[in-house]
């Protein structure tokens, strides 16, 4: 044999050794990560910001409706507005950033937690309240926390006296017909910054690495919409089921520390937030489905998605299983909200290990070196 | 009497005239390298986020003495830095810039381990060791202030030095991806390669498994073998441009900072020693120098050992069981260079015994979003916030308390599994260099793809 080509052969196998576990799996390397982008910018985020422009607007209505004419059915009108609107703010809110962000979207709709006191305080002041003027008062002094106050915090007999012969009642009208304009006009807002047409932040995600001028790659695009997904569950579970369950208080129940207190809406509220978070990672929105994180974490690990999936729906059904309102929940059925919160905990650490490790995101937002 | 010979013989080689051109060259590179570096790192507000925001720092084990400077002092300190690195690329009073350098840039890292990098612990090491050399010998404002600094030679182990340090670095990360993740998986790099498949012209290229693989043997083929590629000048050319191609596609595709860049120029250091004599002819009439010498026994001595601890200190890891990307004891100071993806989930569950009261502390309450990332996935760190928690109870009034942890960590790929034994009252462990009792074993299947 020639030695000089049995060496060549040599080094050529050698060469090659490092790809022969390659050649030995099956390749999914053709997920298209801006195709995924695009369809949750364009079924889900884009579809759910026009949803929470057009309940504000709606809201808006009811309540100057309501301030206008003082009546029990137009009451009713407005309360059953504010509940119809929370369900397509919720579910927006499980993507927080973009427009949601830059346009402080839940500073001006949905501060939390909620300050019935700042409200009070508002009323009892002398400044004339107006859809402008509205957007110098605090952030727990406007948007739906204080309409909710308004309309919620007494039983109907009384939230028509205060509106009608209270010291304060044409502040309170004033207020409410107000927060309701100041909030329909920066919901609408949020719908225009995503809207192609208009601001085109879903363009910006779907061209992300490609040209869009706030994601100069695509993986920044992916860190993002994961890490709002931890975001997400995580604010429910520490701050919508911890918090009133006392996990930081030593244990001791805090009641008043739930989310929408006043309407008992907490826990409509929550569940609407985790569908938001389940519409993200599957980019299904109602009737609409598309490519969503779940595809992308298919392409690389099926096994890893079924327990995606499986948290997910644990952590639906064990918030589901709370009975009553989560106020009276956290005192008389703790174990009930606890095995919640311990459901929420275990999607959450799911999204944040296994499926931040398996798509190589990085966990928060840092621009710090690595190595 | 062979040893004695050996010894002779060793000390003609280290005394033998080289030229000084490449540690001057290498001296200017890297003052400018680090120039760079400080101005980019304060551009970036990453002193105010890294060092100035937090609220808690983790200094690292034995140094725990080493004070924090407040902001204007962490500002100054980082403007001493610039000052110096401006210093130390034009040559003037070369070797105490380079010390001031090393000595302001050491106090900042010792203060926070979360903020731990392979690169910053080289630039300490390698700003301290050239400090100890005639760098001023050629392209410095020194030579010119005092010409008896000047030499158009210098003995060979001074050239030894930054060599051996660097040959270190490269080893120890080639021996660190000799492991089953890294060669038979392609893990990490096959995740993060994916994740950047939108890499404009070779991004599909990056996304196939081929890429991975071909990718991680050859980095560890480049680690395990540059250095001496380097230093022979039949494969130089080809090794440095090597050098080039490798740190260049690692600086595009991965956030490593300044790191190629260091390296692409002190690697130049392999060179002839007087390859910039081909762009800056010496003069022509020769100097009047005293002859090159081996170095000062005390400095030979002090440089035998520190080398000697330096080969030593990356094996530690095979002191402690398990996977040190797992465990990480023995992970820093060893040269693990791009070699661990790992996400975790940390949350301290407190309990006080004698009231009974239970409470749930995220990380996020008391750390930086920075820093509760790095925590999440790393023991030690995890131990030090569990003291942080418990320290934070009793100057609450709520002395005693018990801190156990549910941490969850996943390593490349690998479904989530408990990374600290949730058993454990870490209120009561102490940070000490023994394996850690409580962290459980690193996962040995396969990743759940």
């Amino acid at each position: 044999m020639n030695p000089l080509l049995s060496r060549r052969r040599l080094l050529a196998a050698l060469a090659l050794l490092p790809l022969a576990p390659a050649c030995s799996e099956t390749p999914a390397d053709t997920f298209d990560r801006n195709a995924m982008l695009a369809a949750l910018a364009d079924n889900v985020c884009a579809p759910l910001a026009r949803a929470v422009a057009d309940s504000q607007r709606a809201l808006s209505l009811a309540a100057a409706a309501f301030a206008d004419a003082p009546a029990a059915a137009t009451l009713t009108a407005a309360r059953t507005a504010w509940r119809d609107a929370r369900r397509p703010l919720k579910r927006a809110s499980a993507f927080a950033a973009g427009p949601m962000e830059t346009l402080r979207v839940r500073s001006a709709i949905d501060w939390f937690p909620s300050d019935d006191a700042a409200v009070e305080r508002a009323l009892a002041g002398s400044e004339p309240i107006t859809a402008a003027s509205v957007d110098t008062l605090g952030a727990n002094q406007r948007g739906m926390p204080a309409m909710e106050y308004l309309l919620f915090a007494a039983d109907e007999p009384a939230t028509l006296a205060a509106f009608t012969a209270g010291p304060t009642a044409a502040r309170r009208r004033d207020l409410l017909r107000a927060a309701g304009a100041y909030a329909a006009t920066r919901a609408g807002e949020l719908a225009a910054a995503w809207d192609r047409a208009m601001g085109d932040y879903a363009g910006q995600l779907a061209r992300a690495g490609r040209g869009s001028a706030v994601f100069p790659t695509t993986r920044a695009a992916v860190d993002l919409v994961v890490n709002q997904l931890i975001g997400a569950v995580d604010s429910a579970a520490a701050m919508r089921l911890g918090a009133p369950l006392g996990a930081s208080d030593g244990g001791a129940p805090q009641p008043d520390a739930v989310e929408s207190p006043f309407s008992d809406a907490s826990l409509t509220d929550l569940r609407a937030l985790l569908e938001g978070v389940d519409a993200l990672y599957t980019g299904a929105l109602d009737a609409h489905a598309g490519l969503g994180v779940r595809d992308l974490v298919r392409s690389r690990s099926p096994a890893v998605d079924a327990v995606v999936r499986t948290r997910t729906d644990a952590a639906l059904a064990a918030v589901a299983a709370i009975p009553g309102t989560l106020r009276e929940a956290v005192v008389r059925e703790p174990a009930r909200v606890l095995a919640a919160l311990e459901a929420v905990r275990a999607w959450k650490r799911t999204i944040q290990v296994d499926v931040a490790n398996l798509l190589g995101v990085t966990v928060t937002f840092t621009d710090a070196d690595g190595d | 009497m062979e040893t004695e010979r050996l010894v002779a013989a060793l000390r003609a080689r280290a005394a033998a005239p080289v030229s000084s051109a490449s540690l001057g060259a290498l001296r200017v590179v890297y003052g400018a390298t680090l120039l760079a570096a400080v101005v980019r790192f304060a551009s970036r507000g990453w002193i105010d986020a890294l060092y100035v925001r937090p609220a808690h720092l983790f200094p690292y084990w034995g140094f725990t003495w080493v004070p924090r400077p407040g902001a204007t002092w962490l500002y100054a300190l980082f403007a001493t830095m610039g000052a110096a690195a401006v210093a130390v690329a034009l040559g003037w009073r070369a070797r105490a810039a380079l010390a001031v350098f090393a000595l302001c840039f050491t106090w900042v890292e010792l203060l926070d381990r979360t903020s731990y990098l392979n690169h910053y612990y080289f630039v300490s090491l390698f700003t301290a060791l050239l400090a100890l050399l005639p760098v001023s010998a050629r392209y410095a404002l020194d030579a010119r202030r005092d010409p008896s600094l000047a030499r158009d030679t210098i003995p060979a182990w001074t050239l030894w030095v930054p060599r051996a340090q660097l040959a270190l670095v490269y080893l120890f990360a080639g021996v660190a991806k000799l492991k089953g993740d890294w060669l038979l998986r392609a893990e990490p790099l096959r995740t993060w390669l994916l994740a950047r498949s939108d890499t404009p012209l070779v991004g599909p290229l990056l996304a196939t498994r081929e890429a991975a693989y071909a990718m991680s043997w050859a980095g560890a083929a480049f680690d395990l073998t540059i250095p001496w590629l380097l230093l022979s000048r039949r494969t130089r050319v080809p090794a440095y441009l090597a050098v080039l191609g490798f740190h260049a596609a690692t600086g595009m595709l991965f956030n490593i900072g300044m790191f190629p860049w260091v390296m692409v120029g002190a690697t130049t250091v392999f060179f002839d020693p007087a390859w910039p004599e081909r762009f800056f002819p010496p003069r022509a009439e020769r100097r009047d120098e005293p002859a090159p010498a081996p170095p000062a026994r005390a400095l030979a001595v002090g440089l035998a050992a520190y080398f000697a601890l330096q080969a030593l200190l990356p094996l530690r890891m095979y002191l402690y069981p398990g996977d040190p990307c797992w465990t990480e004891q023995g992970f820093r100071f060893a040269w693990h260079v791009m070699v661990m993806e790992k996400a975790g989930d940390v949350r301290f569950r407190v309990s006080d015994p004698r009231s009974g009261r239970r409470w749930s502390v995220e990380p996020g309450e008391f750390l930086t979003a920075t820093q509760a990332r790095v925590v999440a996935g790393t023991p030690d760190l995890i131990l030090t916030a569990a003291h942080m928690v418990r320290d934070d109870f009793a100057r609450r009034g709520v002395p005693g308390v018990r801190v156990y942890v549910d941490a969850w960590a996943s390593l490349h790929g690998r479904p989530a599994r408990r990374l600290v034994d949730p058993r454990v009252d870490l209120a009561r462990e102490e940070d000490t260099l023994r394996p850690y009792r409580w962290v459980y074993p690193d996962p040995a299947t396969a990743p759940a793809y």
